[in-house]
């Protein structure tokens, strides 16, 4: 049996390798972002808008209305008839956490995983190769536009599952204790504050972009062989997921 | 005829065989390498996405002054090219002087013909879709696809069509980006009907023609009526 140690140094270089080389994509990425001006990358662009964007609003708006009306309930439970208390917890908790989040989660089990696949399956075609040999970049063609579509994507249904979540909430509180609709919606615009905004903003565009950047990397890395096709979409799924949370943990600490 | 491709003393790795010759205006040569492997790396090396391991290859840009596009690797980038490393980090440095084609033709699995012939054409240059259109529609026929053909043809998926049409949407793909040098993978020609293969032929030797080269690259003795570089 090998050493302990000896596997926890080699795992902890895997992980390191795995940082590294992200941060080199996204830098790759960065210096490949005005290639969005070349028609077949804008054409890719709308594709993914389309499959990741309009395409989850359906589950979006429904994960929010639910979302929306058992936190209500909860903490109706919990606080019993106080408008204000209910309307400062939904902003806290959807807000800040469960809008950006709970939307990562939908995005990366739709989307990550196919990207992975896609990319993936390409490489074992030789597709990849053969971009290249076009003198196409697969970085500036493929990886630019599932990254801006994903970051774009992940805000704007952001706010849409916050508005979701928010007008249920409110709806449901000003049924149960019978309050003025129009009151509360006065009341929130007094309690919400910049910080929360921006730091929601800024979540789901860092989650937008660690989403796409996690999955394209594990796409594009694989060898030959049809097995490392379902490995690579598994891996980017877990670890998209674990780069959301960690980066959740930290725009947190930072800002709150 | 001026020179458009120059091989000076190039090497392949894995090969020992070393290959030096100029590719001159209105020429379509035929270069047999010793295996499949030394074919591919041949045409990456050509093509400019692989270095090659010994010597140079130098194209002439438009104002008729050599550029190399593979020079001889440094040692620090043969350790690069020797290791496994994820291929997104290898550079890509493909000119746009030289143009491909595949042996299966290369195309992208989830992108339509039309969209698969374009790709090149429209990432590398802007070009009016009516003026697209029309180069497609000249270049089918020269082809030999029939012209009730055509939108079906290029609206298909590639995993829908037959090896033939995928090679034939490679072919067109290569010659619409009108480069001034065209590497074409001599298995192109297998499993293809000898009246289509007689049209894919004399299609490259009317692009040569105009002013342009052709360089057809096999891994084994083949019968193209082109002349073969010794």
């Amino acid at each position: 049996m090998k050493n302990p140690l000896l596997l926890m140094q080699s795992w902890l270089g895997m992980q390191g390798l795995f940082v590294r080389d992200s941060v080199l994509l996204f830098g790759q990425v960065l210096h490949a972002l005005p290639a969005v001006i070349k028609w077949p990358v804008r054409r890719t662009l709308l594709k993914q808008l389309y499959f990741t964007g309009i395409q989850s609003v359906g589950p979006i708006a429904v994960m929010g209305f639910l979302a929306g009306l058992i936190m209500v309930m909860q903490v109706s439970n919990l606080v019993g008839r106080n408008e204000l208390l209910t309307l400062q917890v939904l902003i806290w908790t959807v807000v800040r956490e469960l809008g950006p989040l709970l939307t990562a989660i939908v995005i990366v089990g739709r989307s990550s995983s196919a990207i992975a696949s896609e990319l993936a399956a390409m490489q074992v075609n030789g597709e990849i190769k053969d971009l290249k040999r076009m003198g196409i970049s697969p970085v500036a063609y493929l990886v630019v536009p599932r990254m801006l579509a994903m970051t774009i994507t992940s805000s704007v249904l952001t706010f849409f599952f916050q508005v979701v979540a928010i007008g249920t909430g409110m709806l449901v509180t000003a049924w149960n204790i019978d309050v003025s609709l129009f009151g509360e919606i006065g009341h929130f615009f007094e309690m919400i504050s910049y910080l929360e905004i921006f730091a929601a903003l800024l979540k789901s565009v860092c989650f937008g972009m660690l989403m796409s950047l996690v999955p394209c990397y594990y796409g594009l890395t694989v060898r030959h062989s049809m097995n490392d096709i379902p490995v690579a979409a598994s891996r980017a799924v877990m670890r998209s997921l674990m780069a959301v949370f960690a980066c959740d943990g930290l725009i947190t600490i930072l800002l709150f | 005829m001026g020179a458009l491709f120059r091989f000076v003393e190039v090497r392949c790795k894995g090969s020992d065989r070393v290959h030096t010759f100029t590719l001159h205006a209105g020429e379509m040569r035929l270069l047999q390498l010793a295996s499949g492997a030394e074919k591919n790396a041949m045409i990456d090396s050509a093509i400019g996405v692989t270095l090659c391991a010994e010597g140079d290859i130098e194209t002439v840009q438009g104002e008729r002054r050599f550029k190399k596009i593979a020079v001889k690797a440094t040692l620090g980038e043969r350790r690069q090219h020797n290791e496994p490393l994820p291929v997104i980090w290898q550079p890509v440095h493909s000119s746009r002087h030289v143009a491909w084609v595949a042996a299966d033709g290369g195309l992208i699995s989830n992108l339509r013909i039309w969209e698969n012939v374009t790709l090149p054409l429209w990432y590398h240059d802007r070009r009016e879709v009516m003026e697209t259109e029309q180069s497609i529609r000249h270049s089918l026929g020269v082809l030999g696809l029939k012209q009730d053909e055509f939108g079906e043809f290029m609206i298909a998926q590639p995993d829908s069509m037959e090896t033939w049409q995928r090679k034939l949407a490679g072919l067109l793909r290569a010659l619409l980006q009108k480069s001034p040098v065209l590497v074409v993978d001599a298995t192109l020609f297998d499993d293809v009907k000898a009246r289509l293969a007689g049209c894919w032929m004399l299609a490259l030797e009317s692009y040569a023609a105009e002013g342009r080269a052709v360089l057809v690259m096999s891994d084994r003795a083949m019968t193209l009526p082109c002349e073969k570089i010794e």
